[in-house]
């Protein structure tokens, strides 16, 4: 008997994926919500805070985009892809902040930025020249450039993550990298 | 340096100051503000007009909001997917996604349950041998063999009977509702002020009891400093003072952390039993169920470490933590 049920249960104990814990959440069980969200939250919370380039803000963009996202699951077409639906909701909440921000540079330049800590001291100074540039530039340039450039996404991948075409996104980063070489060279 | 570089370098050193703890505090946020989303959804702007109109008539009439109104007709209580929980006797309960309800007691002459948060559906079987309550903040369902709905909300408890009749105790009477009928009570009563001896001025000096965000704040940084003891503190103080927060069934599971961070196995476990019972079917359920078996084991009692393991297999064999579970259940 316990030989026959062994098997069963190691079976049972592989983690649900992405698309049943979906299915799940859209019939009201928080608890698979709390497991996408966990399984998800380091890695959304790096990126966001990579492209904000602030960790104070990192909070408060996680619940907008984790709300959002809990709110609209039925919208969400293809269940396995949840991953990719949930950065391109995380984007568009760092896109309205970036271009708030923007808005009020006046504001934040009085204020002085802080820009995102290097665990390695010798790196904070490139780390303060990369993100002192990368405030200078448009959000709908920036965020395509760190999303490639710094977290390694593909070109496809950031296309659909911000929502445009490829050529778009190309063009995008292609404008970033122009912009931030000038900005870094000039120092 | 090609942008390729450069992006790889701030891959390998910007990263978020991110923990359990952080996580779990923002995943207490976002369900608080589904919840706030939500709601807002269900209230219709129509609702408002009614709403303020009501309360200005209310006002004009010098209507005391303490007092429980009862109305002949059921206010509409917003449909949502429910998690069902069975009782022994067969009775039922259908919780929304924001609703958490305990059993207190389940016995053969008494069943006792407590709902902290949302709304939720009671079936109950009719049983004349056996007292059937549900408790949610200062007011008392007493159930007659019915089917009823109990819905927190902003401050106050509103009860629709569908089947049968019901008791209600709360707003300082008692009243009797059959079916068709709600009443809607504030949550925590307020009795009528008592002639007092003291002068007024001295009450005015009674210091107010810290919120409780002061209390977690106080909590964190004791945590974040290793004050255990003062985390410790802070953590039982707001568990004290706000028992139907919902944010309590989080500062069960910190409480865990800390008493295990402490080397005290035993009260860990007992703090995530804790959090599990006070909120069975919340974000923090699963996890505090599986943590509650491992501290058991830390602690050295096998035999509770085994039924907590078992408890948690039966109910997520899926589960995150079932791997772990395993050995701990045999």
């Amino acid at each position: 008997m316990s030989d026959m049920s062994r098997p069963e249960r190691a079976l049972s104990a592989v983690p649900l994926d992405d698309a049943t814990l979906v299915e799940q959440a859209r019939r009201g069980d928080d608890r698979a919500f709390a497991t996408l969200y966990r399984r998800h939250a380091r890695y959304v919370a790096g990126v966001v805070y990579r492209v904000l380039g602030n960790d104070g803000e990192v909070d408060d963009v996680m619940q907008e985009a984790f709300t959002d996202a809990a709110l609209a699951l039925d919208d969400l077409r293809e269940p396995a892809g949840f991953r990719g639906w949930l950065v391109r909701i995380v984007i568009n909440r760092i896109h309205k902040r970036l271009s708030k921000r923007r808005r009020f540079r006046f504001l934040s330049r009085a204020i002085e930025l802080v820009h995102p800590k290097a665990s390695d001291p010798r790196e904070q100074r490139m780390v303060d020249e990369l993100y002192e540039a990368l405030d200078a530039i448009p959000p709908d340039v920036r965020v395509p450039w760190v999303l490639h450039h710094v977290e390694g996404e593909t070109l496809p991948e950031v296309a659909k993550m911000c929502d445009v075409s490829l050529a778009t996104i190309k063009r995008r980063i292609a404008d970033a990298e122009v912009r931030l070489e000038r900005r870094l060279h000039d120092r | 340096m090609t942008d390729k570089d450069l992006g790889a370098r701030v891959r390998k050193n910007v990263e978020p100051d991110w923990n359990e703890l952080r996580e779990q505090r923002v995943l207490a946020r976002i369900q608080e503000s589904k919840r706030a989303r939500l709601a807002e959804k269900k209230t219709p702007r129509a609702f408002f007009v009614v709403a303020a109109a009501a309360v200005v008539i209310a006002g004009a009439f010098g209507l005391s909001r303490l007092r429980p109104q009862v109305s002949p007709s059921p206010a509409p209580i917003a449909s949502v997917t429910p998690a069902k929980m069975s009782l022994t006797d067969g009775s039922e309960v259908a919780l929304a996604s924001d609703a958490s309800v305990h059993i207190d007691e389940q016995g053969e002459e008494q069943v006792r349950l407590t709902q902290s948060a949302g709304e939720a559906r009671y079936e109950v079987v009719p049983n004349p041998k056996r007292h059937f309550s549900v408790r949610a903040g200062d007011v008392t369902v007493r159930v007659l063999g019915t089917a009823f709905t109990v819905a927190m909300v902003k401050g106050k408890v509103r009860v629709v009977v569908h089947r049968g009749r019901v008791e209600v105790e709360g707003g300082g009477k008692t009243t009797v509702l059959a079916l068709g009928e709600t009443l809607e009570v504030p949550a925590v009563h307020v009795p009528e002020p008592a002639a007092s001896p003291m002068p007024s001025s001295a009450l005015d000096k009674k210091p107010s009891p810290p919120t409780i965000e002061a209390l977690l704040q106080k909590a964190d940084e004791a945590r974040a400093a290793n004050r255990y003891d003062d985390a410790t503190t802070s953590l039982r103080a707001m568990i004290a003072s706000y028992p139907g927060d919902p944010r309590v069934a989080s500062a069960w599971f910190t409480l865990g952390r800390v008493e295990r961070a402490r080397g005290r196995q035993a009260a860990a476990a007992d703090a995530f039993a804790h959090c599990h019972k006070f909120a069975p079917h919340g974000a923090l359920a699963e996890d505090a169920m599986a943590e509650e078996a491992v501290s058991w084991k830390s602690a050295g009692d096998s035999a509770k470490a085994r039924d907590a393991a078992k408890r948690y297999l039966k109910l997520h064999p899926g589960g995150a933590h079932a791997a772990r579970m395993m050995p701990l259940s045999e």
